[in-house]
């Protein structure tokens, strides 16, 4: 590694007032737009290559992680706020952070989620500047046996979001996997459980607009229940922020979940095809079965908010990974910044880190950049984002209803797109009333089509024959880690459920 | 208590409804096509899937038959003698109506009488924040959305605006 090269460009970058400025704005915006559930920092990248256009490449390269950044940490916002996850990398954020927010503790959870965001993208881009070429080599070597067990060691994460009763989070799992199957099968095209003529369903159930449905929706139908029943007030939510960045006792508290999720992010992030709702899911399941207390993920933890927004934030610095190194985006954001720099005339690949070595770098620090940005914009807005939650419940609830149907809305601008949203919104309420938790259907969702799509591909290339899953070592050893999660999981939750019996029991 | 109103009869009825489900899963793909040449059919993954919620669903029913003799939790009710269930119902049958009208009567018209309803609905009785909300919100989202993010949400009679805009 060229230090000097290194340090150079890093000073270049983070001195340089254009790309600081551009940064800056690609953060709040990214923030902004992660924020609206329904729009994807994707989309917010896609709108912005028209004015990168004029920009030179570290700009505008500034500017686009920027929004990716932000957009990572914005879509925990409304989650934590209104139970509506902003992007899909911020689904699992509402275990912990909504629940916080309902205990009175919205800007500690913002903080937390800002903080551990910041630290995620950190690690992140260390690990992309020091470790590229080794990390995207390993990345590579995933095939589909590889991704199908990487899906199912995914799915092992259910359990530790099964909540009390592991036979409904089972339930909730298998009806979100049956749900994916809705649509043309993946290999032979052809079209399962609906008729021909829905064509709206053939590529299966549209993920934004159920994951709106789920949990923004279903809230609001929740609340509405809620709020007018009997002789219930709208109970006032305490949203005064003290600090806008974790206190020391938080930060010792949730350390190891940031690093844990920052390692774990980066590493899923650099496979192409797995993103930041796969890491957010998995970096909760170890953190939750690695806690001295388990029995407090679900009801408002820090440590379960650090976890995701750690893991999700991670992903940014893995995804650039196998971009920079082979030239393969690991995810939609990636894509869209491999054709920025195809715009620019500049070909990501083995040779870039040859050839074109100081934008690498460049390119490094930007993303450091970027999540310093993301932080800053953060502190100045947790405590007016913290004011929506103290906004009165009658006023609230119709506004989060129309903004969420406008988000199904505006991801495919399809009206049938909004109808599945209220569709889900229904089954979401009548799941949570009756204690079927949402995030195993999410989970499933993510992962379902993933384990389908590499099964088959697997068992096309190997003939039939499974049993040949048993000779690539990375499968075996997902496969391995999967059953020893997935059992320790059982035990664990069996654990927390005789605690908090006894808990009650007391009380 | 009477035992259909505790937790173990709603999960016993929650318990047959996905295996319903699943049942009905399992029989629509033994339609499927089966393809010659293929080493997994499209019946293969929804059948395993069906099948794991069906083992899921009959021992949620097993357990809620055991427990249901000795149970005494109260469950949720669905009744519309409750107050706050009327009210939900009477959302989601506005929501469904706001999803079909959508493109005949336009966005900003419609999210502001939709918001007004929801509003008062929900015991909201500040006619002047009603109104203000009510049209506010609609024009900046849509502003925000068509502007900022060039996307034109339908408007129906109002598409007008965008010939202008």
């Amino acid at each position: 590694m060229d230090w000097n090269l290194l340090l150079q460009s890093y000073a270049n970058v983070l001195l340089d007032p254009q790309v600081l400025l551009m940064t800056f704005i690609g953060a709040a915006g990214g923030i902004i737009l992660g924020a609206i559930p329904g729009m994807t920092a994707t989309m917010g990248i896609a709108l912005l290559i028209p004015f990168s256009y004029g920009m030179d490449l570290i700009t505008s390269v500034g500017m686009l992680l920027g929004v990716y950044c932000g957009g990572m940490y914005g879509g925990s916002i409304s989650a934590i706020l209104i139970h509506a996850p902003g992007t899909p990398s911020a689904a699992a954020t509402v275990l912990d952070g909504y629940p916080m927010a309902q205990k009175g503790q919205a800007g500690r959870a913002l903080a937390i989620a800002m903080f551990a965001s910041f630290c995620g993208g950190i690690i992140g881009a260390i690990l992309m500047t020091f470790l590229s070429p080794l990390i995207a080599n390993a990345a590579m070597s995933f095939g589909p046996a590889e991704m199908f067990m990487l899906a199912l060691f995914g799915l092992s994460v259910i359990i530790s979001i099964s909540g009390k009763s592991i036979v409904k989070g089972l339930i909730s799992a298998f009806f979100g996997l049956l749900i994916c199957t809705v649509g043309m099968d993946p290999t032979n095209g052809f079209i399962r459980y609906i008729p021909k003529s829905a064509y709206a369903l053939y590529e299966g159930l549209p993920f934004i607009p159920t994951l709106i449905g789920l949990f923004a929706v279903a809230e609001v139908f929740l609340g509405y229940e809620k709020y007018c029943g009997k002789g219930e007030v709208t109970e006032e939510v305490q949203a005064k922020v003290t600090h806008v960045l974790p206190t020391g006792s938080d930060i010792k508290l949730i350390w190891k979940n940031i690093l844990s999720g920052g390692l774990i992010g980066t590493f899923i992030g650099a496979i192409p095809g797995a993103g930041g709702d796969i890491a957010a899911f998995v970096s909760y399941g170890v953190s939750k079965n690695f806690s001295k207390h388990p029995e407090e993920f679900g009801k408002g933890t820090p440590e379960g908010v650090a976890a995701t927004e750690s893991a999700n934030n991670g992903c940014s610095g893995g995804a650039m990974i196998p971009l920079l190194s082979l030239g393969v985006p690991g995810d939609s954001v990636t894509a869209v910044l491999l054709g920025a720099f195809i715009m620019k005339g500049i070909t990501p690949g083995p040779m870039m880190y040859v050839n074109e070595l100081p934008i690498v770098y460049s390119v490094f620090a930007a993303l450091l950049l970027a999540n310093l940005a993301m932080l800053i914009v953060g502190m100045l807005g947790v405590r007016g984002f913290v004011k929506i939650i103290s906004v009165d419940k009658k006023i609230l609830m119709p506004c989060i209803l129309i903004v969420s149907l406008v988000g199904a809305y505006s991801i495919n601008q399809n009206l049938f797109d909004v109808g599945i949203a209220v569709a889900f919104g229904i089954a979401g309420y009548l799941m949570t009333k009756y204690d079927f938790p949402l995030s195993p259907i999410l989970l499933a969702l993510i992962l379902g089509p993933l384990s389908e799509q590499n099964f088959v591909r697997y068992m096309n290339i190997v003939d039939g024959n499974i049993g040949m899953i048993f000779t690539r070592p990375i499968s075996v050893a997902f496969m391995v880690a999967a059953g020893a999660f997935l059992v320790y999981s059982v035990i664990s939750q069996r654990k927390v459920n005789k605690k908090t019996q006894i808990k009650d029991e007391q009380a | 208590m009477k035992k259909m109103k505790t937790q173990a009869f709603a999960n016993l009825i929650c318990a047959l409804i996905f295996a319903g489900i699943a049942v009905y899963a399992i029989v629509v793909s033994m339609g499927f096509r089966q393809f010659k040449n293929s080493t997994v059919n499209p019946s293969v993954f929804p059948q395993i899937m069906a099948g794991g919620l069906l083992v899921c669903a009959v021992i949620l029913l097993i357990q809620s038959i055991i427990r249901l003799p000795k149970d005494t939790t109260q469950a949720p009710t669905l009744s519309l003698r409750d107050r706050g269930i009327r009210h939900m119902l009477l959302c989601i049958v506005i929501t469904i109506a706001y999803t079909f009208l959508w493109e005949y009567v336009g966005f900003l018209i419609l999210a502001t009488i939709t918001m007004m309803i929801l509003m008062y609905l929900i015991d909201m009785r500040k006619p002047v924040l009603m109104i203000v909300v009510s049209v506010v919100l609609p024009v900046v989202i849509w502003l925000l959305f068509y502007k900022v993010l060039s996307i034109a949400v339908p408007l129906g009679p109002l598409e007008i605006i965008y010939d202008v805009f």
